[in-house]
């Protein structure tokens, strides 16, 4: 017999079965669309995180400790690729003489690196002038003693030695923060600032300068040696595992050299940041991704119900031809069965298209097992949709659906007008009213989703957040279902609502829908959920990415950003020869200085206020007390204003308007003068300035009460064209004695961490399979709905009606679901925008003030949405061209 | 005349019909299934006149309710001609113009009895209070007051049948076509819908149309036209 249905069900019910498989098919696509991106997210996580780490192990020999068993120590750790001994010298300063004028710097450190070192650490060093090896300047070092390759310096040894060396070449440390850490230092000190002034010296010269003095005194201050290692990076896939392995090698090592080595552990380092973007990653993946399944099975089984009436039927004649429960139990089984497994089917080709075209890789995992483990779970996940959306009704009406229970709903009549038990107890409001109280507390002081204390080998993830979210998704869904069975029972209401659309049958339309109010509301909140996991998606991905141009636009300052080398002074006029380079449309001048208030020293940047905002974004959320333009206008009303860090003002207890005296140096005397300020307001974030606490002042002010004019910066705005090559130009005029930044290389910097390379994967797979399913959502539930309705349109045919009326009728309904669900689509979209935004705050660097609406891809999802419904629509009336008997004798 | 050719004698109807509402010419209808053609009903002439009462006996698929819908403008003939000279054209798109009571469930789910019975009156423009009254006036007349705001699935099969009534009655049509509307009736429920039918029709001076296999169904009305494997064959005058 089951031969017999299955045979039945393929020919004679195969629109249905395809449908239902489409479903799954969805559901299993994005799961295992979402494990293809997993295993090459993961596959590459560690790899990308080490990927920028130019010296794995700074390995610094301790006093008192021979360097050379400190080198067979580590050359024989396991994993050492390459290890290498560098010395560090400290120099009381260099002196050179170009022309008339003698500078002097203040201390230096002098580095000895051998010949194979460039070769083994490339990233550490980077020719700007002359040679690659020999005698070599740091670029603000030659800067700062205005030298050029071929001239002489003098280092000047403590003790008093002072040693001649000419000059092979300038070089930039791109890694100077790391290369000049404080190895040993407790976590949470680094980093420190890299030293203003370095020579670097071949090996053998290096121990001709310190040799003598290592002779006369033991260990002279700062003069040391590390050994730097390359390890082989045969590391796990999750940076948290690979930063349990990495830092447990580090510290086998410092086991085994009893206390002659201790390791500055780089790749460790890298590791443990990354650790908790990996953590981010998997949270995005939950809060992104499974909604998205949910919502696929979810539609699965609306599609399903869309022919339970059907199947019900169908159920009810086999059991009266004698088929007992348990073989029509039996009977659903394989046509889940048979739903799953095509669907399942389906949607794991078209998963392995999405991965083969996304990221080029048709794996559903990183290894092996996960792969298995991925195809198996998304084609189970498939079965169970199957089973919820057919096996299970089926049980229910076996159980329910018998005479009795008709006659007792005759009987009770008016229990149709009850409204759902859900929305009698009040559950969509409990659940709405405990996911909000849930997102307040989880986003409140203090909140971290993810923890990964620096140098702690464990990671905490505040699974509590996952909660807020997924409740005020499941209430709005009950929400917007219960407001719709209420506007739905209002007849009158709806009849005047659709009365455009239905004319004179409008009060006919508003009984039909009032009728199939629970379908309606079904198709309703499903494509309201579609829509507002689009819009969720979308606005959280946008806001992401301008946070991120915003970042980017911080850390650079501009389109393009000159900064002048410490020492060189240079005023405003400068701007001119930058301004006279093609592409440019705009410099201004940004003065950068340093200041005391009280023991604390501080950046000080002193701006244009009126200009500022020409070359560069100042959002407000950068600032508090006042929006950025009318904190601009203060500096520029009142010159002596200033703005300040919140950690200021706190620490300072200060207030608006309080005097405010700062210690500056004076260019000409050279001696700290005391510049009075008053505060106007906080400042969090300012093109340029470091993360922590810093000033912005009026640079007219500044440069009066200094004596000087001179620029720490100039800011080009080249009206976001051509940077790239606007920043090349600028850096031939200028030469070494300014470093050229461009925003396209901050923003491939910014855009490279672990979070934002993830987050640019998913919602790249969520925003496509949003549009699937909104499409999806809107035009085959009303499909199947009209569809399944034709003996009613073959009625209403028979009896006379127009196929304007009938199309009337039916363009009512889509219309009532199409407004509806966008309402509820935008409305459940930016609650789950806010929330997400809020929940993930971590995520956003800096937080935003307000979310970023991606109208285009919206307007697009709409288009889409409103195709599938049109597409529906069509559809349906064109299976009322029929001849009514011929429908009605078929069904 | 040829088999399938039916002309009707009655003195009295002859004097008060002037035009046929229907008139089949050799009208023939073949349904292909599976590949196969399947004569429903084979070349056929007849006409209807006004106040006609006919009963269309016959054994199951003979093609009495093909013909039926052939009437009623619901299908369309593969050969031959049909036209509806007394209802000024083809009732379809013309709802109120022809009142069919279908074999089967006929009635629209999602509306309760009071609209259903208004809804052809609402298709064919009648404005809603109107349709209404009409409504409410044919629910008296049959007398189901009770299940006026009921929902066809909480009625019984009799009960619908009734309903369906009411909805010709109150779209007051010149022609009844009736398809076995006792055939899922017990005797006596059935009796009493064909009375219902009968004083409609009377009510509203329309001609009636009932395809029946009940004999005692057959017997109340003075026409009896007989239809085997698609043929016309029998013309009774009782």
């Amino acid at each position: 017999m089951i031969t017999i249905w299955l045979h039945g069900l393929v020919r004679r019910r195969a629109g249905r079965l395809g449908v239902a498989a489409a479903g799954v098919a969805i559901a299993v696509a994005l799961l295992a669309s979402l494990g293809a991106f997993l295993a090459s997210s993961q596959a590459s996580m560690t790899a990308r995180a080490v990927r920028d780490v130019t010296v794995d192990w700074q390995v610094q020999v301790q006093p008192g400790a021979d360097p050379a068993a400190v080198l067979d120590t580590v050359r024989t750790t396991p994993g050492t690729q390459q290890a290498v001994p560098v010395g560090f010298g400290r120099a009381d300063g260099l002196t050179a003489t170009t022309g008339a004028t003698t500078q002097t710097t203040g201390a230096a450190v002098v580095l000895g690196l051998p010949d194979t070192y460039r070769a083994t650490f490339p990233g550490e060093l980077r020719t700007l002038a002359g040679a690659a090896r020999g005698v070599l300047l740091a670029q603000q070092t030659a800067a700062n003693l205005g030298v050029a390759p071929g001239e002489t310096i003098t280092v000047n040894l403590p003790g008093g030695a002072a040693t001649p060396l000419t000059v092979d070449g300038v070089v930039e440390l791109p890694a100077a923060n790391s290369l000049f850490q404080t190895v040993g230092a407790p976590a949470g000190s680094q980093p420190n600032a890299p030293p203003d002034n370095v020579v670097l010296l071949p090996e053998a010269r290096w121990q001709d300068l310190y040799a003598p003095l290592t002779l006369a005194t033991a260990t002279p201050d700062g003069t040391h040696t590390q050994i730097h290692v390359a390890r082989a990076h045969v590391l796990p896939a999750d940076p948290a595992s690979a930063f349990v392995q990495e830092s447990g090698q580090a510290r086998n090592l410092e086991a085994h050299s009893a206390g002659t080595a201790v390791v500055g552990d780089n790749l460790g380092a890298a590791l443990d940041a990354a650790r908790s973007d990996a953590a981010y990653a998997r949270v995005l993946f939950v809060f992104l991704g499974l909604p998205g399944a949910v919502l696929a099975g979810l539609l699965t089984m609306a599609v399903a119900a869309a022919g339970a009436g059907r199947r019900r039927r169908e159920q009810a004649l086999a059991r009266t031809r004698g088929v007992s429960t348990a073989q029509v139990l039996r009977l659903a089984a394989v046509e889940a069965g048979l739903v799953g497994l095509v669907g399942a089917l389906l949607g794991l080709a078209a998963a392995a298209v999405v991965g083969w075209l996304a990221f080029g890789a048709v794996r559903f995992g990183a290894t092996t097992a996960s792969t298995v483990a991925w195809t198996a779970g998304s084609a189970l996940v498939g079965l169970l949709i199957a089973a919820a959306a057919v096996l299970v009704p089926a049980y229910r009406d076996l159980r329910s659906a018998t005479v009795v229970a008709a006659r007792r709903t005759v009987a009770s009549g008016p229990s149709r007008e009850r409204a759902p038990w859900y929305a009698r107890y009040g559950v969509d409001v409990l659940l709405l009213a405990g996911g909000g109280l849930l997102v307040w507390a989880t986003t409140g002081t203090g909140y971290q989703l993810v923890l990964a204390p620096e140098g702690v080998p464990t990671i905490s993830v505040s699974y509590w957040a996952f909660a807020g979210p997924a409740l005020l998704w499941a209430g709005s869904g009950l929400l917007v279902w219960r407001l719709v069975e209420m506007s739905l029972r209002r007849r009158r209401l709806m009849g005047r609502a659709v009365r455009p659309a239905a004319g004179r049958l409008a009060s006919t339309a508003a009984a039909m829908m009032a009728r199939g109010r629970s379908p309606m509301a079904r198709s309703i909140v499903l494509l309201g959920l579609a829509l507002a996991f689009a819009v969720s998606t979308a606005t959280f991905n946008a806001t992401y990415q301008a946070q991120a141009e915003a970042d980017a636009r911080l850390t650079n300052g501009a389109d393009v950003t000159v900064t002048e080398s410490p020492g060189v002074r240079v005023g405003a006029e400068t701007a001119a020869p930058i301004a006279a380079v093609p592409g440019v449309k705009a410099v201004e001048p940004l003065q950068h200085r340093f200041a005391y208030i009280g023991p604390d020293l501080q950046d000080l940047y002193g701006v244009r206020p009126d200009t500022i905002t020409n070359v560069t974004g100042l959002q407000d959320s950068y600032f508090q007390g006042g929006s950025a333009r009318a904190l601009m206008s203060t500096l520029a009303a009142a010159p002596d204003s200033i703005l300040v860090s919140a950690e200021t003002v706190k620490d300072y207890q200060l207030l608006p308007g309080d005097l405010l005296n700062l210690r500056l140096q004076d260019t000409t005397t050279k001696q700290p003068v005391t510049v009075a300020f008053h505060y106007a307001g906080i400042v969090a974030e300012f093109p340029t300035a470091p993360k922590d606490s810093f000033f912005v002042a009026n640079a007219s002010y500044v440069a009066a009460k200094t004596g000087s004019g001179a620029v720490g910066a100039f800011l080009v705005d080249t009206g976001g064209h051509d940077v790239t090559g606007v920043a090349a130009q600028i850096r031939s005029r200028l030469g070494a004695s300014a470093s050229v930044t461009d925003i396209a290389h901050t923003r491939s910097t910014v855009g490279s961490s672990l979070t934002a390379v993830d987050l640019a994967g998913l919602t790249a797979i969520e925003l496509g399979f949003a549009l699937v399913l909104a499409a999806a959502a809107g035009g085959l539930v009303l499909f199947l709905g009209l569809t399944e309705r034709r003996r009613t349109f073959a009625i209403l045919t028979a009896l006379g009606a127009t196929r304007r009326q009938l199309r009337d009728l039916v363009t009512a309904e889509a219309t009532v679901l199409t407004v509806g669900g966008l309402l509820a689509g935008a409305g459940v979209g930016w609650l789950l925008s806010q929330v997400l935004v809020a929940v993930l705050t971590g995520v956003f660097d800096p937080p935003p003030s307000t979310t970023s609406v991606p109208w285009l891809y919206l307007a697009g999802a709409t288009v889409i949405t409103l195709a599938g419904l049109g597409v529906a629509t069509a559809g349906a009336l064109r299976q009322g061209r029929r001849p009514p008997v011929a429908v009605l004798r078929d069904l | 005349m040829s088999a399938g050719q039916i002309r009707t004698h009655d003195p009295i109807l002859d004097s008060i019909a002037t035009t046929p509402l229907v008139s089949a010419d050799a009208v023939s209808r073949t349904f292909t299934r599976g590949g196969i053609a399947v004569a429903a009903v084979r070349p056929t002439t007849c006409t209807v006149t006004p106040g006609m009462r006919v009963a269309l006996t016959g054994p199951s698929g003979s093609g009495k309710s093909t013909l039926l819908h052939l009437f009623a403008g619901l299908d369309t003939p593969t050969a031959g001609s049909l036209s509806w000279p007394g209802l000024d054209g083809p009732p379809q798109g013309r709802p109120g113009v022809v009142g069919t009571v279908f074999q089967g469930p006929s009635l629209v789910p999602a509306l309760d009895v009071v609209e259903n019975i208004a809804l052809p009156l609402l298709l064919a423009g009648v404005g809603e209070v109107d349709s209404a009254e009409r409504a409410d006036a044919a629910i008296r007349r049959l007398e189901i007051g009770e299940l006026a705001r009921r929902l066809p699935e909480e009625i019984s099969g009799g009960q619908a049948q009734r309903v369906a009534i009411a909805r010709v009655l109150a779209s007051r049509p010149r022609l009844i076509l009736a398809d076995e509307p006792t055939g899922q009736l017990d005797h006596l429920t059935g009796e009493r819908v064909m009375t219902v039918l009968l004083e409609t029709a009377d009510e509203l001076g329309a001609a009636l149309v009932v395809s029946t296999h009940d004999e005692q169904v057959a017997r109340r009305l003075p026409h009896h036209w007989r239809m085997d494997d698609g043929r016309l064959l029998v013309e009774e005058t009782s």
